[in-house]
Protein backbone atom coordinates (compact mmCIF):
# COMPACT_ATOMS: atom_id res chain seq x y z
CA UNK A 1 0.00 0.00 0.00
CA UNK A 2 1.34 2.81 -1.05
CA UNK A 3 0.04 6.83 0.81
CA UNK A 4 0.40 9.79 -0.84
CA UNK A 5 0.31 12.44 1.24
CA UNK A 6 0.52 15.08 -1.07
CA UNK A 7 1.01 16.47 -4.44
CA UNK A 8 4.68 17.76 -4.40
CA UNK A 9 7.64 18.95 -2.38
CA UNK A 10 10.31 16.99 -0.52
CA UNK A 11 7.82 14.98 2.02
CA UNK A 12 5.87 13.21 -0.95
CA UNK A 13 9.23 11.59 -1.63
CA UNK A 14 9.70 10.47 1.87
CA UNK A 15 6.10 8.68 2.39
CA UNK A 16 6.01 7.31 -1.17
CA UNK A 17 8.72 4.67 -1.90
CA UNK A 18 7.36 3.81 -5.46
CA UNK A 19 7.20 7.81 -6.32
CA UNK A 20 10.82 8.03 -4.93
CA UNK A 21 12.22 4.81 -6.88
CA UNK A 22 10.06 5.74 -10.32
CA UNK A 23 9.76 9.70 -10.47
CA UNK A 24 11.51 11.26 -13.34
CA UNK A 25 11.88 14.01 -11.14
CA UNK A 26 14.94 16.57 -10.93
CA UNK A 27 15.43 15.83 -7.42
CA UNK A 28 18.24 14.12 -6.61
CA UNK A 29 17.71 12.65 -3.66
CA UNK A 30 14.48 11.02 -4.51
CA UNK A 31 14.85 9.87 -8.19
CA UNK A 32 16.99 6.54 -7.33
CA UNK A 33 15.67 4.85 -10.37
CA UNK A 34 15.65 7.92 -12.44
CA UNK A 35 19.79 8.30 -11.21
CA UNK A 36 20.16 4.30 -11.90
CA UNK A 37 18.82 4.39 -15.43
CA UNK A 38 19.07 7.44 -17.09
CA UNK A 39 22.09 8.99 -18.94
CA UNK A 40 22.41 12.40 -17.87
CA UNK A 41 24.78 14.90 -18.72
CA UNK A 42 26.48 17.91 -16.60
CA UNK A 43 29.42 17.38 -13.53
CA UNK A 44 26.84 17.70 -10.96
CA UNK A 45 24.85 14.07 -12.50
CA UNK A 46 27.69 12.61 -13.19
CA UNK A 47 27.54 10.45 -9.44
CA UNK A 48 24.14 9.54 -9.74
CA UNK A 49 24.80 7.52 -13.44
CA UNK A 50 25.26 4.52 -11.72
CA UNK A 51 23.83 1.78 -14.68
CA UNK A 52 25.75 3.89 -16.73
CA UNK A 53 29.13 3.57 -14.95
CA UNK A 54 28.42 -0.43 -15.07
CA UNK A 55 27.81 -0.88 -18.67
CA UNK A 56 29.42 1.86 -20.26
CA UNK A 57 33.14 1.94 -21.75
CA UNK A 58 34.71 4.64 -20.08
CA UNK A 59 37.99 5.88 -21.73
CA UNK A 60 38.67 8.50 -19.56
CA UNK A 61 37.34 6.83 -16.35
CA UNK A 62 38.89 3.62 -14.44
CA UNK A 63 37.48 4.26 -11.22
CA UNK A 64 33.94 4.08 -12.51
CA UNK A 65 33.79 1.51 -15.46
CA UNK A 66 33.71 -1.91 -13.33
CA UNK A 67 32.68 -4.07 -15.88
CA UNK A 68 35.56 -3.26 -18.62
CA UNK A 69 37.75 -3.89 -15.93
CA UNK A 70 36.49 -7.37 -14.72
CA UNK A 71 35.89 -8.40 -18.03
CA UNK A 72 39.91 -7.86 -19.17
CA UNK A 73 39.07 -5.08 -21.36
CA UNK A 74 41.04 -2.44 -19.04
CA UNK A 75 42.82 0.78 -20.16
CA UNK A 76 45.22 -0.22 -17.09
CA UNK A 77 47.36 -3.58 -18.08
CA UNK A 78 49.46 -3.81 -14.61
CA UNK A 79 46.27 -5.21 -13.52
CA UNK A 80 45.86 -8.48 -15.96
CA UNK A 81 50.06 -8.82 -16.35
CA UNK A 82 49.97 -11.05 -13.16
CA UNK A 83 53.50 -12.67 -12.91
CA UNK A 84 53.44 -16.26 -12.41
CA UNK A 85 54.18 -17.76 -8.75
CA UNK A 86 57.67 -18.75 -8.73
CA UNK A 87 58.26 -22.27 -8.53
CA UNK A 88 58.15 -24.13 -5.22
CA UNK A 89 61.25 -24.78 -3.44
CA UNK A 90 61.56 -28.75 -1.78
CA UNK A 91 61.22 -27.58 1.38
CA UNK A 92 58.15 -26.08 0.34
CA UNK A 93 56.83 -29.01 -1.87
CA UNK A 94 58.11 -31.65 1.34
CA UNK A 95 55.71 -29.05 3.94
CA UNK A 96 52.70 -29.03 1.64
CA UNK A 97 52.81 -32.85 0.59
CA UNK A 98 53.03 -33.46 4.80
CA UNK A 99 50.44 -31.17 5.50
CA UNK A 100 48.32 -33.05 2.85
CA UNK A 101 49.36 -36.24 4.53
CA UNK A 102 48.04 -35.12 7.80
CA UNK A 103 44.77 -33.66 6.42
CA UNK A 104 43.57 -37.30 4.51
CA UNK A 105 44.68 -38.88 8.19
CA UNK A 106 42.44 -36.53 10.47
CA UNK A 107 39.78 -36.79 7.43
CA UNK A 108 39.97 -40.41 7.37
CA UNK A 109 40.26 -41.03 11.92
CA UNK A 110 36.98 -38.43 12.18
CA UNK A 111 35.39 -40.58 9.78
CA UNK A 112 36.02 -43.79 11.29
CA UNK A 113 34.94 -42.28 14.52
CA UNK A 114 31.85 -40.96 13.48
CA UNK A 115 30.98 -44.48 12.02
CA UNK A 116 31.79 -45.83 15.25
CA UNK A 117 29.98 -43.28 17.24
CA UNK A 118 26.73 -44.10 14.80
CA UNK A 119 27.07 -47.60 15.35
CA UNK A 120 27.51 -47.28 19.01
CA UNK A 121 24.30 -45.28 18.96
CA UNK A 122 22.22 -47.73 16.86
CA UNK A 123 23.13 -50.35 19.07
CA UNK A 124 21.83 -48.34 22.30
CA UNK A 125 18.46 -47.30 20.10
CA UNK A 126 17.44 -50.72 19.05
CA UNK A 127 18.17 -51.98 22.25
CA UNK A 128 15.46 -49.56 23.56
CA UNK A 129 13.15 -50.45 20.66
CA UNK A 130 10.41 -53.14 21.18
CA UNK A 131 10.79 -56.00 18.35
CA UNK A 132 7.97 -54.09 16.50
CA UNK A 133 9.65 -50.93 16.64
CA UNK A 134 13.17 -52.93 15.75
CA UNK A 135 11.84 -54.31 12.21
CA UNK A 136 10.46 -50.73 11.18
CA UNK A 137 13.83 -49.27 12.26
CA UNK A 138 15.21 -51.61 10.04
CA UNK A 139 13.16 -51.39 7.18
CA UNK A 140 12.35 -47.70 7.09
CA UNK A 141 14.59 -45.73 9.04
CA UNK A 142 11.61 -45.13 11.29
CA UNK A 143 9.46 -46.19 13.78
CA UNK A 144 6.16 -45.31 15.96
CA UNK A 145 5.38 -45.04 19.25
CA UNK A 146 2.22 -45.94 20.72
CA UNK A 147 1.43 -44.13 24.21
CA UNK A 148 -1.35 -45.29 26.85
CA UNK A 149 -3.63 -42.63 25.84
CA UNK A 150 -3.48 -44.36 22.23
CA UNK A 151 -1.61 -41.25 20.53
CA UNK A 152 0.81 -42.72 18.05
CA UNK A 153 4.02 -40.99 16.57
CA UNK A 154 6.45 -41.66 14.27
CA UNK A 155 10.20 -40.68 14.71
CA UNK A 156 12.29 -41.35 11.66
CA UNK A 157 15.93 -41.08 11.05
CA UNK A 158 17.30 -37.52 11.33
CA UNK A 159 17.80 -34.66 13.38
CA UNK A 160 14.93 -31.78 13.24
CA UNK A 161 11.38 -32.03 12.37
CA UNK A 162 11.34 -35.63 12.05
CA UNK A 163 9.13 -36.67 14.96
CA UNK A 164 5.10 -36.98 13.71
CA UNK A 165 2.23 -37.08 15.75
CA UNK A 166 -0.22 -39.70 13.22
CA UNK A 167 -4.09 -39.31 13.37
CA UNK A 168 -6.24 -42.12 11.54
CA UNK A 169 -7.36 -41.60 8.28
CA UNK A 170 -11.22 -41.35 8.11
CA UNK A 171 -11.70 -44.75 5.99
CA UNK A 172 -10.21 -46.48 8.78
CA UNK A 173 -12.50 -45.25 11.71
CA UNK A 174 -14.83 -46.39 9.48
CA UNK A 175 -13.59 -49.41 9.14
CA UNK A 176 -13.43 -50.77 13.11
CA UNK A 177 -16.27 -52.75 12.69
CA UNK A 178 -14.54 -54.96 10.01
CA UNK A 179 -11.36 -56.20 11.27
CA UNK A 180 -9.48 -57.52 8.46
CA UNK A 181 -9.60 -54.39 7.54
CA UNK A 182 -8.60 -52.44 10.39
CA UNK A 183 -5.79 -50.00 9.89
CA UNK A 184 -2.34 -50.54 10.29
CA UNK A 185 0.08 -47.98 10.56
CA UNK A 186 0.12 -47.52 7.05
CA UNK A 187 -3.33 -46.04 7.34
CA UNK A 188 -2.67 -43.37 9.48
CA UNK A 189 -1.84 -39.63 8.92
CA UNK A 190 0.69 -37.17 10.08
CA UNK A 191 -0.92 -34.40 11.54
CA UNK A 192 1.60 -32.21 13.37
CA UNK A 193 5.25 -32.17 12.67
CA UNK A 194 7.55 -31.56 15.76
CA UNK A 195 11.07 -29.93 15.30
CA UNK A 196 13.09 -30.74 18.70
CA UNK A 197 16.43 -32.67 19.76
CA UNK A 198 19.39 -31.79 22.03
CA UNK A 199 21.40 -29.11 23.03
CA UNK A 200 24.49 -30.30 21.75
CA UNK A 201 25.61 -32.32 18.34
CA UNK A 202 25.18 -36.30 18.93
CA UNK A 203 24.63 -39.22 15.85
CA UNK A 204 21.48 -38.99 14.33
CA UNK A 205 20.43 -42.63 16.40
CA UNK A 206 20.67 -40.76 19.74
CA UNK A 207 18.64 -37.89 18.95
CA UNK A 208 15.98 -40.58 18.11
CA UNK A 209 16.41 -41.94 21.74
CA UNK A 210 16.05 -38.76 23.34
CA UNK A 211 13.06 -37.81 21.37
CA UNK A 212 11.78 -41.57 22.16
CA UNK A 213 12.38 -40.97 25.86
CA UNK A 214 11.32 -37.38 25.98
CA UNK A 215 7.85 -38.24 24.40
CA UNK A 216 7.44 -41.14 26.20
CA UNK A 217 8.09 -40.16 29.55
CA UNK A 218 6.79 -36.86 29.51
CA UNK A 219 4.43 -35.66 26.30
CA UNK A 220 3.32 -32.47 27.92
CA UNK A 221 7.00 -31.52 28.08
CA UNK A 222 8.33 -32.73 24.39
CA UNK A 223 5.31 -30.55 23.45
CA UNK A 224 6.33 -27.74 25.06
CA UNK A 225 9.82 -27.45 24.26
CA UNK A 226 9.33 -28.34 20.22
CA UNK A 227 8.07 -26.23 17.46
CA UNK A 228 5.01 -27.47 16.60
CA UNK A 229 4.19 -27.17 12.92
CA UNK A 230 0.30 -28.65 11.95
CA UNK A 231 -0.11 -30.11 8.69
CA UNK A 232 -3.19 -29.77 6.31
CA UNK A 233 -5.83 -32.32 6.77
CA UNK B 1 52.91 -43.45 33.58
CA UNK B 2 51.53 -44.15 30.24
CA UNK B 3 47.67 -42.82 29.37
CA UNK B 4 46.35 -46.98 30.12
CA UNK B 5 47.82 -46.41 33.49
CA UNK B 6 46.88 -43.01 34.22
CA UNK B 7 43.30 -43.95 33.16
CA UNK B 8 43.54 -47.28 35.78
CA UNK B 9 44.42 -44.70 38.31
CA UNK B 10 41.14 -42.92 37.78
CA UNK B 11 39.05 -45.93 37.93
CA UNK B 12 39.07 -45.67 34.23
CA UNK B 13 39.03 -48.39 31.49
CA UNK B 14 38.63 -47.83 27.95
CA UNK B 15 39.72 -44.65 26.05
CA UNK B 16 35.75 -43.16 26.37
CA UNK B 17 36.20 -42.14 30.17
CA UNK B 18 34.13 -45.33 30.74
CA UNK B 19 34.77 -46.93 34.42
CA UNK B 20 34.91 -50.95 33.92
CA UNK B 21 32.29 -53.79 31.93
CA UNK B 22 29.54 -54.13 33.26
CA UNK B 23 28.61 -57.35 35.46
CA UNK B 24 25.49 -59.06 36.56
CA UNK B 25 23.28 -57.13 39.27
CA UNK B 26 25.56 -53.76 37.80
CA UNK B 27 23.64 -50.92 37.04
CA UNK B 28 24.61 -48.64 34.46
CA UNK B 29 24.38 -44.74 33.22
CA UNK B 30 24.60 -44.48 29.60
CA UNK B 31 24.90 -40.58 28.83
CA UNK B 32 24.46 -40.01 25.01
CA UNK B 33 27.32 -37.90 23.29
CA UNK B 34 29.35 -37.44 20.40
CA UNK B 35 30.76 -40.93 20.70
CA UNK B 36 27.56 -42.35 21.03
CA UNK B 37 27.26 -43.06 24.31
CA UNK B 38 29.56 -43.58 27.52
CA UNK B 39 28.40 -45.50 30.22
CA UNK B 40 29.12 -45.33 34.31
CA UNK B 41 28.22 -48.51 35.79
CA UNK B 42 28.38 -49.02 39.77
CA UNK B 43 27.77 -52.41 41.69
CA UNK B 44 25.01 -50.93 44.09
CA UNK B 45 26.77 -52.58 47.17
CA UNK B 46 30.18 -50.97 46.56
CA UNK B 47 30.02 -47.66 48.37
CA UNK B 48 32.77 -46.40 46.09
CA UNK B 49 31.24 -46.95 42.92
CA UNK B 50 27.64 -45.28 43.82
CA UNK B 51 29.53 -42.55 45.16
CA UNK B 52 31.36 -42.08 42.21
CA UNK B 53 27.60 -42.67 39.81
CA UNK B 54 25.53 -40.31 42.45
CA UNK B 55 28.46 -37.96 41.53
CA UNK B 56 28.41 -38.31 38.00
CA UNK B 57 24.63 -37.85 37.50
CA UNK B 58 24.74 -34.97 39.70
CA UNK B 59 26.89 -33.27 37.35
CA UNK B 60 25.13 -33.75 34.22
CA UNK B 61 21.62 -32.83 36.09
CA UNK B 62 23.68 -29.53 36.95
CA UNK B 63 24.26 -29.38 33.11
CA UNK B 64 21.26 -29.95 32.38
CA UNK B 65 21.07 -33.72 31.56
CA UNK B 66 17.75 -35.11 31.61
CA UNK B 67 17.69 -39.11 33.24
CA UNK B 68 15.43 -41.67 32.48
CA UNK B 69 15.27 -45.15 33.87
CA UNK B 70 14.63 -47.69 31.41
CA UNK B 71 11.75 -49.87 32.88
CA UNK B 72 10.00 -50.86 29.63
CA UNK B 73 9.48 -51.69 26.32
CA UNK B 74 7.05 -49.51 23.53
CA UNK B 75 3.67 -47.79 25.40
CA UNK B 76 4.89 -48.26 28.63
CA UNK B 77 5.32 -44.87 30.54
CA UNK B 78 8.90 -44.10 31.06
CA UNK B 79 10.23 -42.36 34.02
CA UNK B 80 12.19 -39.00 33.93
CA UNK B 81 14.19 -39.19 37.13
CA UNK B 82 15.28 -36.25 39.25
CA UNK B 83 17.18 -37.83 41.91
CA UNK B 84 19.82 -40.36 41.88
CA UNK B 85 18.52 -44.07 42.55
CA UNK B 86 22.15 -46.14 43.72
CA UNK B 87 19.35 -49.34 42.33
CA UNK B 88 17.67 -47.83 39.41
CA UNK B 89 18.93 -50.36 37.13
CA UNK B 90 19.77 -48.51 33.85
CA UNK B 91 19.28 -45.12 33.14
CA UNK B 92 20.25 -43.15 30.12
CA UNK B 93 20.99 -39.20 30.06
CA UNK B 94 20.07 -36.93 27.61
CA UNK B 95 21.42 -33.55 27.08
CA UNK B 96 19.03 -30.49 27.40
CA UNK B 97 16.10 -30.39 24.93
CA UNK B 98 15.33 -27.39 22.51
CA UNK B 99 13.48 -26.99 19.63
CA UNK B 100 14.16 -26.74 16.60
Amino acid sequence: MVYYLGTGGTNVYYADPWSVWNSTGTGTVGSVWYAWNTLTSGTNATANQVWQAWQTYVTASTIADPWSTWNGDSCRPELRACPPPPPLTREQLEARERHLRECNARCAAERVARQEAEARAEALLLRELDEHQREEYRREKAFTVRLPDGKRYRIKKGWAGNVERLEARRIAILQEEAPSLVANDREYRAVERFCIHPAEQLPEQDNMLAQLLLLKANEAEFRRIANITRLQA
Amino acid sequence: MNQQQENQEKGIYNDRGETRPMRAGDCEIAKLDRCGDTKTIWNPDNEDEVANAKRTFDDLRKKGYLAFRVIGKDGDQGEQMNEFDPRAGRMIMIPQMRGG
